[in-house]
């Protein structure tokens, strides 16, 4: 008897590992890619975030679906980015690296104001009932919401591979993210291609924003920033500029910080924990887990 | 008419200027960039709250003891610095930041989350200094800080810093020792930020480990930029102006950081260099003047009208 119920935690563990672990994969591969290609740590990244939150829940109130939440919510996020892209960091790109990192700061401060000025200082709730439910078996509890995560961060993932690499949009990325100057010559229009990152990675930000807020029906103006600056530490430790390394170590993250919360009794909170974890690794592994030395 | 409110204003205007100083030597002199200064003002500040209220110090007697802890501090987190650099060490003093914080709130021997509070005055002459008193003392420091960045600006060790933060790899193969001269700059630097927090933690009189978190640092490194990285006048002039802006703004309290938000990326967008740094155009404006004048005072003819 012991056994078995020794088993559902564990499995429940697991369940809670995979979506923290999926949260985490969805704002560091926008990092993950902006860093690539700009070589900007993308602070505001966090921001972004908490608008597609925002966003996905004034649209979900607007419209009372779920999708269409979800896709205004992702697609005002990525204009946005794009904005961000256009009217901050490209006219900083000559200048020294600390002036864009600053400059995200800013942005970042003076978005989490806009948040508080526009939806209010209050914690909002997010209650969606089509997803509301939770399937129970075997002493496992698995939510709506958990589901919603996991398939959502499939379809986004699978999505992402194909643009990136069966697309000629995906094709320039790469290119611009290995050699801007190369990619220049070879005729391949270096602006739109970072808009396209911006883009896309606000987007993923924003579903990631979208589907926390589900999961633990709240959404507040400073949601974004624990997972804002975990999403950086992740795409170092994924060796920078490395997607798949930020996804991995992504899920890492995940998996460890639940499985140290649940066993164990190191006095950290939760994100001091993690925290604690990616300074290690960065220490051990500065090249990151998937870079080469 | 000096009220307690200007007092009150001055003399934080002066804490964050030493604050600012001790991040100057790390970012500005030494190139390492550092989000997680709060690290070295939260050590220098607990030290010396702990010390006086724990174990009975005076003010005067928990400084050395709180410079030197800051200043151990600065040499245990600067040795990353040696593993790692640029945006990776960005990152990773975030993540210290937040293991620090982390610490302070959950250990219990630190006061936990309220923190530690009837942190007593400084004594000066037996009696307890009020804020005029105190005021001086953090002048004075402020004084003493400015002087140890001039000199080691000027000093062998500066050049040393500025040609790491240049050209690391160029330094290395002049015979210089990039690690040892920048775990310097972090000792140094942290010190500095310890003395500011100390001189926060007597003048605010509780600390709790928020004071000391990510938000409080980047609020630093916005100072040391926003003035012109790299120069004393920047990262005091940061310091206070960016004291001041909140204040400023006191009529449209709600939108505080959104205007303190909005100054960074635009300053950041025209005026990169910072306010007052070298090369910006009110710094060009004021050496101009100052040409002018001594001009005026010296040969009657600008030196650049000289054939």
């Amino acid at each position: 008897m012991a056994g078995s119920i020794n088993v559902a935690l564990i499995c429940q563990q697991f369940v809670n590992a995979l979506a923290l672990g999926s949260i985490y994969a969805m704002i560091a591969v926008g990092l993950a890619m902006i860093y690539g290609v700009l070589r900007v740590l993308h602070i505001a990244h966090a921001g972004v975030y908490t608008a597609g939150a925002y966003l996905g829940l004034y649209f979900y109130k607007a419209t009372g679906s779920l999708p269409a939440a979800v896709v205004g919510a992702m697609i005002v996020a990525g204009i946005f980015g794009v904005l961000i892209e256009r009217f901050v960091y490209r006219p900083m790109l000559p200048k020294p690296r600390i002036v864009a990192l600053i400059a995200s700061i800013g942005l970042f401060i003076c978005l989490s104001d806009v948040f508080r000025i526009v939806a209010g200082p209050y914690q909002l709730a997010f209650d969606v009932p089509s997803v509301a439910g939770a399937v129970n078996a075997a002493g496992v509890t698995v939510s709506g919401a958990d589901f919603l995560i996991a398939g959502g961060t499939a379809a986004i993932f699978i999505t992402l591979w194909f643009i990136l690499q069966h697309t000629p949009m995906g094709f320039a990325i790469r290119a611009v993210a290995q050699n801007i100057e190369t990619a220049k010559i070879m005729g391949i229009d270096v602006n739109r291609s970072v808009q396209g990152v911006f883009f896309i990675g606000s987007a993923v930000a924003a579903f990631g924003g979208v589907m926390v807020g589900i999961l633990y029906n709240a959404i507040y103006t400073n949601m974004g920033d624990t997972v804002g600056y975990k999403g950086l530490a992740l795409i170092v430790i994924g060796g920078f500029g490395s997607m798949s390394g930020a996804v991995l170590a992504a899920f890492l993250l995940g998996g460890a910080e639940t499985v140290l919360t649940a066993y164990s009794d190191i006095p950290l909170s939760r994100d001091g924990m993690a925290m604690l974890m990616l300074v290690i690794l960065i220490l051990f592994r500065p090249q990151g887990l998937l870079g080469r030395e | 008419m000096l009220n307690a409110y200007v007092i009150t204003i001055l003399s934080l205007m002066g804490i964050w200027s030493v604050v600012a100083l001790g991040l100057h030597v790390i970012t500005g002199l030494a190139g390492q960039f550092n989000l997680g200064v709060g690290v070295y003002m939260g050590t220098g500040a607990y030290t010396s709250a702990m010390l006086t209220t724990a174990a009975g110090f005076t003010f005067w007697e928990a400084l050395p003891f709180s410079l030197v802890a800051s200043a151990l501090m600065g040499l245990l987190t600067g040795c990353p610095a040696l593993r790692v650099r640029e945006d990776s060490l960005a990152v990773l003093s975030i993540g210290l930041v937040f293991v620090f914080e982390s610490l302070l709130v959950y250990l219990p021997y630190f006061g936990g989350p309220v923190g530690i509070n009837h942190i007593p005055r400084a004594m000066l002459g037996g009696e307890p200094v009020g804020n005029w008193g105190y005021l001086a003392i953090i002048a004075g420091a402020l004084a003493v800080a400015i002087a140890v960045c001039l000199y080691l600006r000027r000093s062998w060790m500066g050049l040393i810093w500025e040609s790491i933060r240049e050209n690391e790899l160029a330094a290395q193969v002049l015979g210089l020792h990039p690690a040892r001269f920048k775990l310097y700059a972090f000792t140094i630097g942290a010190a500095l930020s310890g003395l500011g927090g100390v001189l926060y933690a007597h003048f605010i009189r509780y600390v709790t480990p928020y004071d000391f978190g990510f938000l409080p640092s980047v609020y630093v490194l916005a100072m040391v930029v926003f003035g012109g990285l790299g120069t004393v006048r920047g990262a005091v002039f940061g310091a206070c102006f960016l004291t001041l802006l909140p204040e400023m703004f006191r009529f449209v309290q709600d939108y505080r950081n959104l205007i303190f938000g909005v100054t960074l990326v635009l300053l950041m967008l025209y005026e990169p260099r910072g306010a007052l740094g070298d090369g910006s155009y009110v710094w060009r404006m004021l050496s101009a003047a100052w040409m002018q004048l001594r001009a005026v005072f010296g040969n009657g003819r600008p030196y650049a009208s000289n054939p």
